[in-house]
């Protein structure tokens, strides 16, 4: 009698191991999976600021947007959206939209210059050298971007900003 | 009949996946083998010549840090978004340097901006692809540092213990 109930104990006991090694697994197999989506293939991001109204952050001080890691800086294209490390500041983020690139004119606005538009600016323009490309704000009038900075290099872009989650 | 044939698949599958997946978060995460193209870090690597298969391998560490002074760093290009290239750290963000081109002409010293690293490439000869043509290099463009020449055998050394072949005070 004694020894059937010990033999079911183990059994039990077995049982339970075995669950918690398949927990375990479970749980380092999704966080590495989760891990190598968010830094290969896409991942989300908070919007702060109002750089980018009425696009990002129109009625709202924040919004998630949800951002796409594939594509090689190669393909970027003028009016995309992309998320950078921000020249200014090593471990901050930039989201603006790409408006020339390399080899291309930027026409500057009398209205809203920068920094570096003032000092570069030829006759209303300015060239993008090779490697780089021109970043703005969707909203001109409150926006560090490359008339400040001045163009990006183009390995500075993580990746393309899809669109708004939520807000 | 078929459908065992798809379960047994997808069983057997989830190992290359698994082990696709893991290979690509330690080549990401951890590092990888690197080739040495151009001879812009000449004598330190690739000092003969550098054909195909005569080109020398290094350990490329990605494991995260901050650049030193003396380190050899792989960052994307300036000039090329594309493209990697492997230099040597000059001076890092808040120090003061000449660089050895302006040593030359005569100019003044360049103060780094934070966030920012002045690279240079230890052959002095090559027309110097580095931070005297593109200026300062933010961070974030380098993607790793060189730790160890692996091949060939023969010049197997630990790379962080050498040094810039030149002053910039």
């Amino acid at each position: 009698m004694q020894s059937a109930a010990l033999a079911h104990g183990k059994k039990v006991v077995q049982y339970l191991n075995q669950k918690k090694r398949e927990i375990t697994y479970t749980v380092i197999g999704t966080s590495l999976a989760t891990f190598f989506i968010t830094s290969r293939i896409a991942t989300t991001a908070v919007v702060t600021g109002q750089s980018m109204t009425p696009t990002f952050n129109k009625n709202s001080s924040k919004s998630r947007v949800l951002i796409e890691l594939m594509t090689p800086v190669t393909k970027v294209k003028p009016n995309d959206i992309v998320l950078a490390h921000d020249p200014e500041e090593t471990d901050a983020y930039i989201v603006k939209r790409v408006t020339a690139l390399a080899g291309q004119f930027v026409d500057v606005d009398e209205n809203c210059p920068g920094t570096y538009v003032r000092k570069y600016a030829y006759e209303g323009k300015l060239s993008v050298p090779s490697g780089y490309c021109w970043v703005e704000g969707d909203n001109k009038t409150n926006s560090q971007d490359s008339r400040e900075f001045g163009p990006i290099p183009l390995g500075l872009i993580k990746g393309r900003v899809l669109y708004t989650l939520w807000s | 009949m078929w459908k065992t044939r798809v379960t047994r698949f997808l069983e057997c599958s989830k190992w290359f996946v698994g082990g696709g997946v893991l290979s690509i978060l330690f080549y990401d995460n951890v590092g990888y083998v690197h080739t040495v193209r151009g001879k812009s870090m000449a004598p330190t690597l690739n000092p003969g010549p550098t054909r195909a298969l005569l080109r020398e391998q290094v350990w490329l560490s990605k494991l995260p840090y901050k650049p030193r002074v003396g380190d050899i760093v792989v960052f994307r290009s300036p000039k090329h978004g594309s493209k990697l290239a492997m230099k040597r750290v000059a001076a890092i963000g808040g120090e003061t340097i000449v660089p050895s081109k302006v040593m030359k002409s005569g100019g003044g010293p360049v103060t780094m901006k934070p966030g920012y690293v002045w690279v240079e490439a230890d052959n002095r000869d090559t027309a110097g692809r580095d931070s005297n043509e593109y200026g300062q290099l933010h961070e974030k463009m380098i993607i790793g540092k060189v730790t160890w020449l692996l091949w060939p055998w023969t010049r197997i050394q630990d790379l962080r213990k050498t040094q810039l072949p030149f002053q910039t005070q």
